[in-house]
């Protein structure tokens, strides 16, 4: 890819949105290039990784608080999902050197969780938009119904998950493929359906809650509501319990948000170039 | 201001420059503090342009691959006089202090 040998970047380079990276990928390749030598260098892949990272968020947030909304929340789902698998695979792990034995449906629930979590990066990265949607769509659905069947708890993260599916969808090459008030509507939905089928009503409650935080945040300042949301995705504990630890986390998330955030100029919004 | 966004717009501030000749300059004009990676550099890039502070002057082709020349913009320039300025008195403030006056002058006014 790179003109002048060197190392192309190429897969770090898939952090950056595709059509910016169309647009500006080989001149920021050739220029990573110049300033290591024509090598291969650890540092100006980590500088390309989060660059990447940034513009998503960047262009996803677009000026407009309920994209920087999506954007903060859609990439915590995303952490979330890889939180709770890694929780769950370790508590599970340590289930099965202690006594031998392993809670099937839990089993199950890791391994769609580990899925979902895995597709989600692969595709993302990829940004192949229309595909994620359907293989998560279906991996979602299935994992519904086995939930339901099983009398178990629909967990709010799979309720929530579908907010997920459409930031990948949208920011995933940059088109919407479903709109906000359609995955609002499917949202309402299955927080009803949780609510019918489930006994422990705290996470319910509270993850509405924590999101409608998130969005007051958001209004102070984008990257406050995003460092938050971030934080809050990275505690596996947030997901399926209720306490003064979940909320005083938030609360620090956003102090800790707020002085990382507050010398960055509140940016407009920039198409790529 | 981050330093390296303010060595961004001397180098601009000096002529048009494409990115990596803006980092190179960036790093020469620092003694080699600022090393921005090429994320970091086109972050600050895509943000001063947002800001009006810099702009886009061309597009050439290299080798068939698009290169962008960027030049400061009168408010870029503004941003820079009033940082140099801010940084001035702040170096003006602390030499008496510190005896690291320009020209040699040494601490005045020591207790003897």
């Amino acid at each position: 890819m790179s003109s002048n040998g060197g190392s192309n970047y190429r897969w770090v380079m898939r952090a950056y949105p595709a059509d910016y990276r169309q647009a500006v990928g080989d001149e920021l390749v050739d220029t990573a290039n110049a300033l290591s030598g024509n090598r291969w260098s650890l540092r100006q892949s980590a500088g390309l990784l989060t660059g990447g990272l940034r513009t998503r968020e960047r262009l996803a947030s677009n000026g407009d608080w309920r994209m920087a909304a999506a954007s903060g929340f859609g990439i915590a789902l995303l952490l979330g999902h890889l939180s709770v698998a890694l929780a769950a695979a370790l508590f599970l792990g340590g289930l099965r050197a202690s006594d031998g034995v392993l809670v099937s449906d839990q089993q199950a629930l890791v391994a769609a969780f580990a899925a979902t979590s895995a597709l989600s990066v692969l595709l993302l990265v990829r940004s192949t938009a229309r595909g994620t949607l359907a293989t998560l769509a279906a991996l979602q659905v299935g994992l519904l119904v086995v939930t339901w069947i099983g009398g178990s708890v629909v967990g709010v993260t799979q309720v929530l998950s579908f907010a997920t599916l459409w930031f990948i969808a949208k920011y995933g090459d940059g088109r919407a493929v479903l709109s906000a008030p359609l995955v609002a509507g499917l949202t309402a939905l299955l927080v009803g359906v949780a609510f019918a089928a489930s006994e422990p009503f705290a996470p319910i409650v509270l993850k509405p809650a924590l999101i409608l935080l998130g969005l007051g945040l958001i209004r102070l300042r984008p990257s406050v509501a995003f460092a938050a949301a971030l934080t809050v995705a990275f505690n596996p504990f947030i997901v399926g319990s209720f306490s003064a630890e979940n909320g005083g986390l938030l609360l620090i998330a956003g102090v800790v948000g707020y002085f990382a955030y507050r010398n960055v100029d509140r940016e407009q919004p920039t198409a790529p170039l | 201001m981050h330093e390296s966004t303010y060595f961004i717009l001397l180098a601009l501030h000096e002529k048009e420059r494409h990115g990596y000749g803006i980092a190179q300059r960036a790093g020469e004009l620092s003694n080699g503090r600022v090393k921005m990676t090429a994320g970091t550099l086109y972050g600050a890039l895509d943000r001063l342009v947002n800001q009006e502070r810099i702009e886009v002057a061309s597009e050439e082709r290299v080798d068939g691959r698009l290169r962008r020349n960027y030049r400061i913009t009168p408010k870029g320039r503004t941003t820079a006089a009033t940082e140099s300025q801010r940084m001035q008195s702040i170096v003006e403030v602390s030499a008496p202090i510190i005896g690291l006056g320009p020209a040699g002058a040494g601490p005045t006014g020591a207790p003897a």
